[in-house]
């Protein structure tokens, strides 16, 4: 009973050190894809800045999305894959 | 083993708060003292005893230009800080690789003050924002901001339904782990905006260094060298012919900055600049006014259009409180303590949800090292640093390198003691000694002050006064936690 619960504890753990890594390997990405594109859309340093202003007050709202369930994971994603898009689509 | 979201986000508070907030602990802690910089270092320099508010005269700015010209022959890149309320002296500076050194003058007569070599207030300043490392610290604080933003994300969700009660609930009598919970959420609560508006901001500040506006295939490129400069010959020609008078020049460029005073002034061969004050807004710009050399005449007024560029210099103004008068740093200086004893508890509190359970173990012995090197070694360090500063002889050559190497061979120390006094059962043995220390040191500062510097006390006492205080507040702080602690050794 003992050796069970240490094993799902260590399983857990396990799991949640896995899934703040992906959390963070994905937001990133998604992060930068979202800078990129509020740049692209006209250009020059000034809307850079503003891509940087949200991107960066979206990276920590994303880690923790992507951390806290596989829906916020997976909407994470398509948040991401749509913004990669949109990139290709404006340059 | 069910798992809900609750309980998903609180390891995740606990374990990016305790792993971010041992750097952020120390960056929030020298951040806060960074509020009071300027004053720190006109403590830290006793000789400097011009009074606030003392008028600039024509003199001054003359002495200060013949000192530029000479360095100019030199090769030497220096610009002139003029004189504000904070710092009233009227400063010739460089960059020695490390800090801006120079020569400080009376801004009454042009005589220069012999101050002594100090690395002052801005060792803080560049503590907190680069932990000694240049670039590379830089960006370890950029990622600790995030990760600070994480845990108060999470901390938040976690806590939504308490926060309007939590602010009233400070229970210090109840269970100890109890008082600690309640400590920690009342003063997140409490700052909780301003926590969120500091960390947001100093991340924005070196926003390129985390996220680039580059490809990401792009990053490990190496760079393009620089192209040498063109005008080399127009440029020393022009330097060797003495600087035009500057009073005119900032009447001129006081103008052509909407009536915002001159904050500082940058010395090229063939030009100067003159640069709008920080202290004249919350918007932290860069505007100046430029002026041709050696005849002075206006070149032309740059400043920075647009309501991006602009809300972009309010996250710096308000991460900076340059624009802010006495009263408001002061409400900077509290909150950021509230924020650093958010963290310190959040810390502590980490420690004791674990120790029955993995006080056994190495890596939690090594991280209740790493706490106390943070939370007691680091006020340790800074003491130990102005005591240095006070107790050194005022002439002594490289003073200020033995001041860094005093802060951090200390700080060394005080994690060795708190490696060896590490325990398998009980609490760790070091915390008393080194917060009796802080009690020692920072109880001990205003009569250091009093007995080392009297005449600068006497001529400045509410600088004093405010910077002692700092150090009493400190000691009380340290004994009264040391008398908590006394009854359990848990």
């Amino acid at each position: 009973m003992t050796t069970d619960r240490t094993e799902d504890r260590t399983r857990q753990a396990r799991n949640r050190v896995a899934g703040i890594v992906l959390a963070c390997l994905v937001s990133y990405p998604v992060a930068w894809c979202v800078m990129m594109d509020i740049a692209h859309v006209a250009g020059g340093a000034a809307t850079l800045q503003l891509g940087q202003i949200v991107a960066l007050a979206c990276l920590p709202v994303l880690v923790v999305l992507c951390f806290s369930a596989y829906a916020g994971l997976l909407g994470v994603c398509a948040a991401g894959c749509i913004a990669a898009l949109a990139g290709v689509l404006v340059s | 083993m069910r798992e809900t979201l609750r309980t998903r986000l609180g390891w995740l508070h606990g374990w990016a708060g305790f792993v971010a907030g041992l750097l952020a602990a120390c960056i929030f802690m020298t951040g806060t003292l960074s509020v009071f910089d300027t004053e720190i270092t006109r403590w830290m320099q006793p000789e400097n005893r011009v009074p606030a508010k003392t008028a600039l005269t024509d003199t001054a700015l003359d002495a200060a230009s013949s000192l530029i010209h000479e360095q100019q022959l030199h090769g030497v890149p220096v610009f002139l800080a003029l004189p504000s309320v904070r710092s009233p002296t009227l400063d010739v500076l460089h960059y020695d690789g490390r800090q801006f050194v120079g020569t400080r003058f009376d801004p009454r007569t042009g005589m220069p003050i012999p101050v002594r070599a100090t690395m002052g207030g801005t060792f803080f300043f560049s503590f907190h924002y680069t932990l000694l490392e240049g670039v590379t610290g830089t960006r370890i604080v950029n990622i600790i901001g995030v990760a600070l933003l994480v845990a108060i994300i999470s901390g938040t969700v976690i806590h939504i339904r308490a926060l309007v009660p939590d602010i009233v609930r400070l229970r210090l009598s109840a269970a100890r782990l109890r008082g600690w919970l309640d400590a920690h959420l009342l003063a997140g609560v409490l700052v909780l905006p301003f926590t969120v508006m500091i960390v947001y901001t100093g991340v924005l500040v070196n926003a390129g260094l985390i996220l680039p506006a580059t490809s990401l295939a792009h990053l490990l490129a190496p760079e393009k060298p620089g192209t040498p400069a063109t005008s080399g010959t127009k440029a020393a020609t022009a330097a060797r012919r003495p600087l035009p008078p500057l009073a005119p020049l900032l009447a001129i460029a006081r103008c052509s900055l909407q009536g915002r005073d001159a904050g500082f002034i940058l010395f090229s061969p063939d030009h100067l600049s003159i640069y709008a004050s920080d202290a004249s807004g919350p918007f932290l710009t860069r505007d100046h006014a430029d002026f041709s050399l050696p005849d002075g005449r206006l070149l032309g007024a740059t400043t920075t259009p647009g309501p991006v560029a602009h809300a972009m210099q309010v996250m710096h103004g308000l991460h900076y409180a340059r624009f802010a008068p006495l009263g408001l740093r002061w409400l900077y200086f509290v909150s950021g303590l509230c924020a650093t004893a958010t963290i310190a508890s959040g810390l502590v509190l980490f420690l004791m949800k674990r120790r029955s359970r993995s006080g056994h173990r190495i890596g939690f012995r090594v991280g209740e090292s790493l706490t106390i090197a943070t939370l007691t070694g680091l006020p340790i360090s800074i003491l130990a640093f102005l005591w240095c500063n006070h107790l050194l002889p005022a002439s002594m050559a490289g003073r200020e390198r033995l001041e860094t190497g005093c802060f951090l061979g200390i700080w060394i120390l005080c994690t060795g003691h708190a490696g060896l006094q590490s325990s398998r059962l009980h609490m760790n043995a070091a915390w008393r000694p080194q917060l009796r220390l802080i009690g020692l040191l920072g109880g001990g500062l205003p009569v250091l002050d009093v007995l080392t510097c009297p005449r600068a006390v006497y001529a400045l006492p509410a600088l004093h006064t405010a910077l002692d205080g700092m150090g009493l507040l400190a000691a009380a702080t340290a004994l009264y936690v040391r008398h908590r602690l006394g009854s359990d050794r848990t």
